[in-house]
């Protein structure tokens, strides 16, 4: 999933000051499933954020809804339709969400209650870890299924550097050095011959956000417009 | 104090019949009178004007038998008097005939043969009961 | 969670799956359309020519154009010639027996149910052949063989029928009760005809409905006049005045009380005798007969002002001063049937005090234990149709009073019916005109008492039976594999599909065109019956009867282009879907990955394809399908033709079933 971790109440309440009337967004998707953004939490914050508004004087109405994903807008409509529409919107989605609703919005100014990590997956109730970085060209074939672009943190494609210690990685002694993490999968599956030899060599990352902002286009599932 | 008998009036061209549920009649305690044709009938009941006229149809022609119906109801006379059809036109002509306020304004039709009990009970439960017998023809009253 | 049910389906007394003979037959599947009907109803060929058909009128596409013709399509089903059925075996009598009074439909009815539960049945009939009132029912409408078809199917279960046995005078109820039989189901209808004691009472060719129709079945010479009049509104007068114009009765005129918009005779049947000749004056009620040599003459009528109250009950009105005489040399009453319950007397059965049988109407007892009531006897007059739903509905109440010694009725249905269709998706759907029924022209019709109504040929059904909306047939969505990637909602060509949290298909907009079942991602989706696994089945099937030979090619026909003339390669693996929209990108995959390189998908052209807009998105995406199966098959070919002309005969379909 998409991690994606709240952020300070006082920034979020910063960024309405010149607002009235608030909506507060959840999502049901990846934000609720990280326990950041979904329905239990923009109802926290809906308790909140008029508390902290009145301390400093501030004259702020909040409502709070949440729709089963925010990055599709149909979800979305349903939500904001009726006369009585905000002044500003606080998305907790992803980015993704947070964008699309920016394009479908003309007056109503977005911002964003939550800040987007990465790509990763529960390791243990209430820690994820990034396991991916949408390189775009995928090379877990020849690394036994561990990112060595996310994992490592210097994103060596044939590593361990020299830093590796004791498992650990010289950045961050608390982060798990991916290569060595890499060498032991292929230890165990007897495989580490295979490792040895396999060079990657360096990648054209014009497929990553490197290359722009990407876009996938299947001509096959297109509608045909009535 | 016991109320006065009640009346029964026979009109049947069938005498055999008319003396048999004479009879019957008479043992379960009522006062019965007999006409074997529609005109003495008619002029019996407008003497007498019996609790109960127990009437055939067919005594010459069924037309008369119904018109002599039509014209017992018809007779302010015998506003208290209730009207049993007892007859076999019915099945002599294959139809199924209910009293209807036009042109069969009896209370009750019973279709010939009838066995005693089934009499009996008819006529115990006609003159046991008060009167809701259809009060308009349209014929002669206002709709 | 059971899908609602069609209006159809809920509209029929016995609650025929009427949706699913309606799509076997336009899948060319005669054989199981006609199973279907004969599961729930013993009469087919007889509801076939003469029920009232309810269905019709609920029928949802008679908001769009007209109803589908259902009856004329159970007709049709009955009518094909079939293989000789092998001889039935008969259930073993295990229980006790049970005696039924009257061969009619609901009489009979009772009497196969009864003896399929594993109880003796035998049925007593007052005339000399079983049917009942259907007997009475002129020829041009219900033809004999017609009728004796449905009830030896019946008999044939193994039921004794003693007929010229009539109760209260060849046998008593008394008699019955002596003879061992644990319950009595008398279902004696209304045999006579209503008489009316009117001024000319008794004059020659003054006579009953009954009677006179009992005498044309019968055979007998029947004295007519040249100028009848036949007094009553019903369907039963229509049928008296179309038999006397057939027994050569110049003028023929119904007079009835009810006005025009009231008349109780249906639509067709007033349309019918207006073809055939036959006036019609509403709004007239007989006041007297007139005789010329104790013949009939003529009649006099009075204006009917009123027939209903304003509460809508019986209580009519007249203008006595308001009259009219009419010349004519015949009168007949047709003003409604009663019972004959001389049976009664001596009976342990009581009468109420105006002369009607005692009855529970829920539990169709009467005062006497073990004795039952069932059909017009017991609920008055209704159709064919309601007397059967009525006779099943005794059984019921006997077998289960027999096994439990409790008297209990069935309990009501809870099942929700599909609603209307909603406008916008209405606006969307072709208009397709009802198939007429082909008849004989007005005039000629007379020359006897031969049907009249021809009957729908192959390509007419199939055609008729394509118009039907699948009301309620789907899509049922599994909530748990629902990943709401929304893309049934988008697809759907009636928007039939909203958001909640999961997507909720509105099973009052699907017409089950399998698109959405067919792109779900999660394989969430079913529509009707039509599931993967079984097509995956049809697949392997046709594979393994090809072995040892790979076949190249397959042809893919919907289910609707069945019995045209496109496809007789004989080499190629012959598939059938009910629609193309139906067909899925995994499916053709199945296909390529064992040998198939050429794929021909037979449909319908756009203009006749009930599914026009499904079919346009069925194409793109099966062709992009076979466009990645080139990765690995670089010669693997579609292609998507047309069906030709609807063939007049059937062809051999058989072999192709789901």
């Amino acid at each position: 999933m998409i991690v994606v971790r709240r952020k300070p109440i006082e920034s979020i309440l910063a960024f309405l000051a010149p607002y009235r009337k608030v909506l507060l967004l959840g999502c049901g998707s990846c934000a609720a499933v990280c326990f950041a953004g979904g329905e239990k939490e923009t109802e926290e914050m809906a308790c909140l954020l008029p508390v902290m508004a009145a301390d400093k004087g501030m004259d702020l109405e909040v409502r709070a809804a949440t729709c089963q994903r925010v990055c599709d807008w149909e979800f979305v409509e349903p939500v904001l339709a009726g006369d009585d529409k905000p002044d500003a919107v606080v998305s907790f989605s992803c980015g993704a969400g947070t964008n699309l609703l920016a394009d479908h919005l003309g007056a109503i100014r977005v911002f964003p209650g939550v800040d987007t990590l990465f790509i990763g997956a529960t390791t243990e109730h209430g820690q994820w870890q990034e396991m991916c970085s949408g390189c775009g060209d995928c090379v877990l074939d020849r690394t036994f299924g561990i990112c060595p672009i996310a994992r490592c943190s210097k994103s060596i494609l044939n590593g361990p550097c020299g830093g590796s210690k004791d498992g650990k990685c010289e950045i961050n002694p608390e982060t798990d050095c991916g290569w060595i993490k890499i060498v032991e999968r292929a230890q165990a599956l007897g495989k580490l011959d295979d490792l040895a030899s396999t060079y990657i060599a360096p990648k054209n990352w014009a497929s990553s956000h490197h290359g722009g902002p990407r876009r996938v286009k299947r001509e096959d599932l297109k509608i045909a417009k009535p | 104090m016991s109320a006065p008998a009640k009346s029964v009036l026979l009109i049947d061209d069938d005498r055999e019949l008319v003396t048999a549920h004479k009879l019957l009649l008479e043992e379960a305690g009522y006062r019965v009178s007999a006409a074997y044709d529609g005109q003495s009938g008619l002029e019996l009941a407008r003497a007498e004007k019996p609790d109960l006229v127990i009437l055939d149809i067919i005594m010459g022609s069924p037309e008369a038998g119904f018109e002599l119906c039509r014209e017992l109801r018809a007779d302010a006379s015998l506003k208290n008097s209730r009207l049993l059809v007892l007859s076999a036109v019915g099945r002599q002509f294959q139809m199924a005939f209910e009293p209807d306020s036009l042109w069969l304004p009896a209370d009750r039709f019973l279709e010939k043969p009838v066995d005693a009990e089934t009499l009996m009970a008819e006529v115990r439960g006609m003159l046991g009961q008060p009167d809701p017998r259809p009060t308009k023809t349209a014929l002669s009253q206002e709709h | 969670m059971e899908r609602p049910f069609p209006p159809c389906q809920a509209a029929c007394p016995v609650r025929t799956d009427t949706r699913e003979y309606v799509n076997l037959i336009a899948w060319g599947r005669f054989e199981e359309a006609l199973q279907v009907i004969r599961k729930v109803n013993p009469f087919p060929s007889v509801c076939g020519r003469i029920c009232q058909h309810p269905c019709e009128a609920k029928c949802r596409r008679g908001a769009l154009d007209a109803a589908v013709a259902l009856k004329e399509l159970k007709r049709f089903v009955t009518e094909i010639e079939t293989a000789p059925a092998p001889a039935m075996e008969l259930v073993p009598v295990t229980r006790g027996k049970i005696a039924i009074v009257g061969a009619g439909p609901s009489g009979l009815t009772a009497a196969q149910d009864l003896r399929e539960m594993g109880y003796g049945v035998t049925v007593l009939e007052r005339l000399a052949h079983p049917g009942g009132m259907l007997n009475l029912i002129p020829k041009y409408r219900l033809p004999e063989r017609i009728l004796r078809k449905d009830v030896e199917a019946i008999l044939a279960r193994g039921i004794e029928l003693k007929c010229n046995c009539e109760i209260g005078r060849d046998v008593q109820l008394s008699d019955l009760q002596a003879d061992g039989y644990q319950a009595i189901i008398v279902c004696a209808g209304l045999s006579r005809s209503r008489g009316l004691a009117l001024p000319g009472f008794g004059a020659e060719r003054f006579v009953a409905a009954i009677p006179l129709m009992m005498d044309v079945w019968a055979g007998n010479p029947v004295p007519v006049g040249r100028k009848a009049l036949v007094i009553g509104g019903g369907n039963v007068a229509v049928d008296v005045a179309r038999t006397l114009r057939r027994l050569g009765v110049e003028q023929v005129t119904m007079a009835c009380m009810e006005s025009h918009a009231e008349i109780p005779a249906s639509e067709e049947e007033i349309a019918a005798a207006t073809e055939e000749g036959i006036g019609l004056m509403p709004s007239w009620a007989p006041k007297r007969v007139l005789k010329k040599d104790g013949h009939v003459a003529g009649l006099e009528l009075m204006r009917v002002t009123r027939v209903f109250d304003d509460k809508k009950r019986f209580s009519p009105q007249y203008d006595p001063a308001h009259v009219k005489a009419v010349a004519a040399d015949m009168v007949v009453l047709t003003i409604g049937q009663a019972g004959d319950t001389s049976w009664t007397l001596g009976s342990p059965v009581k009468l109420d005090r105006r002369g009607r049988i005692v009855a529970d109407r829920e539990l169709h007892s009467t005062s006497e234990p073990r004795v039952f009531l069932a059909g017009e006897v017991l609920n008055g007059p209704g159709s064919a149709i309601q007397a059967i739903a009525d006779g099943r509905r005794a059984a019921a109440i006997v077998d289960q009073f027999l096994r439990t010694g409790i008297m209990k009725s069935p309990p009501p249905e809870d099942r929700a019916i599909v609603g209307e269709f909603p406008k916008a998706a209405h606006d969307k759907l072709h208009r397709l005109d009802r198939m007429p029924m082909p008849q004989v022209p007005g005039p000629e019709r007379l020359a006897g008492f031969h049907e009249h109504e021809l009957g729908y040929d192959q390509a007419a059904a199939l055609t008729e039976a394509g118009r039907c909306l699948n009301c309620g047939s789907g899509p049922t969505i599994d909530e748990v594999k629902c990943a709401s990637c929304l893309a049934c909602f988008r697809l759907c060509p009636l928007d039939g599909i909203t958001i909640q949290k999961k997507m909720v298909a509105a099973p009052e907009t699907c017409q089950a065109c399998g698109l959405c079942a067919a792109e779900c991602p999660q394989g969430a989706i079913t529509v009707g019956h039509w599931t993967r696994e079984q097509f995956r089945e049809q697949i392997d099937r046709n594979l393994d009867v090809a072995r040892p030979a790979r076949p190249r090619a397959a042809v893919v026909t919907c289910a609707h282009a069945a019995t045209s003339k496109s496809e007789s390669d004989a080499a190629a693996v012959h598939l059938r879907v009910p629609c193309v929209t139906h067909l899925a990108a995994r499916d053709l995959l199945r296909l390529i990955a064992n040998g198939i390189e050429e794929i021909r998908v037979v449909l319908c052209s756009p203009a006749a394809c009930k599914h026009a807009s499904g079919q346009q998105r069925a194409k793109q995406v099966l062709t992009a399908a076979v466009q990645r199966a080139r990765a690995v098959r670089p010669k693997v070919t579609i292609e998507f033709v047309e069906a030709g002309q609807v063939l007049s005969e059937s062809p051999s379909v058989q072999g192709v079933s789901q």
